[in-house]
């Protein structure tokens, strides 16, 4: 219960610092966008996309601040009570959850890499760009499954 | 895998929280286990036959597992 302790303190610390950049990042990029104007290649686009793209940046850096506030919460909270400690060790070291994380895992993607062959597939007909960009996706989703498989071969 | 578990918990006198926290897994997975939607590892196995103070093989029944 030691080490685990040690492990939840070294990951509030990282989450902070995670926290502030991803804080710092969402000022900067609203204010470069409000400096800019239009995000690039968007010319053709009309407002309700050109809206939507900045609105997503905007929005992956708020989903992040707000999972590591979730996160280094629950981590303070289990480090000030012993038994809360104790049920998030068994909440992450559950071997039947790993189980689950394991196989749910490893369906998404088999199924995102079918997904994105097939759309890449489909968009050869449509969109040369979107192709190339689909395509190179499955690449390296492929080349990082093989990468990742021979690092845990040689380590099991 | 058929199992003990539900039978020596009524005679321990223990809900399955009880057991989860003793052997450190969750309810969910000793519920799994006592239903037989989920095979125990060996390291849990141990654990819980070793919590009862009996071998795994008095706790866990491997002969209708196929092979």
């Amino acid at each position: 219960m030691e080490s685990f302790e040690k492990r939840i303190r070294f990951r509030m610390k990282a989450f902070s610092i995670l926290l502030v950049v991803s804080a710092l990042l969402t000022v900067s990029i609203a204010l470069w966008q409000h400096s800019v104007g239009e995000v690039s290649g968007t010319d053709e686009m009309g407002s309700f996309f050109k809206g939507m793209i900045k609105g997503m940046q905007i929005g992956v850096f708020l989903g992040i601040f707000a999972a590591m506030l979730g996160f280094i919460v629950q981590y303070a909270k289990a480090l000030k009570n012993e038994a809360a400690l104790k049920k998030l060790y068994i909440e992450e070291n559950d071997e039947r959850s790993r189980l689950i994380s394991f196989r749910s895992l490893s369906f998404s993607f088999s199924l995102i890499l079918g997904m994105v062959g097939l759309a890449g597939g489909i968009a050869v007909f449509f969109h040369a760009a979107v192709a190339f960009t689909l395509f190179a996706v499955l690449i390296l989703m492929v080349l990082t499954y093989f990468i990742s498989w021979v690092i845990y071969s040689r380590r099991l | 895998m058929n199992t003990r578990i539900p039978e020596l918990r009524k005679a321990n006198k223990l809900s399955q929280e009880e057991l989860a926290q003793a052997v450190g897994v969750t309810r969910q997975t000793i519920t799994s286990i006592e239903t037989g939607k989920y095979t125990a590892s060996l390291v849990l196995a141990y654990r819980i036959a070793k919590y009862f103070h009996l071998t795994i093989e008095e706790v866990f029944d491997l002969s209708e597992e196929a092979f």
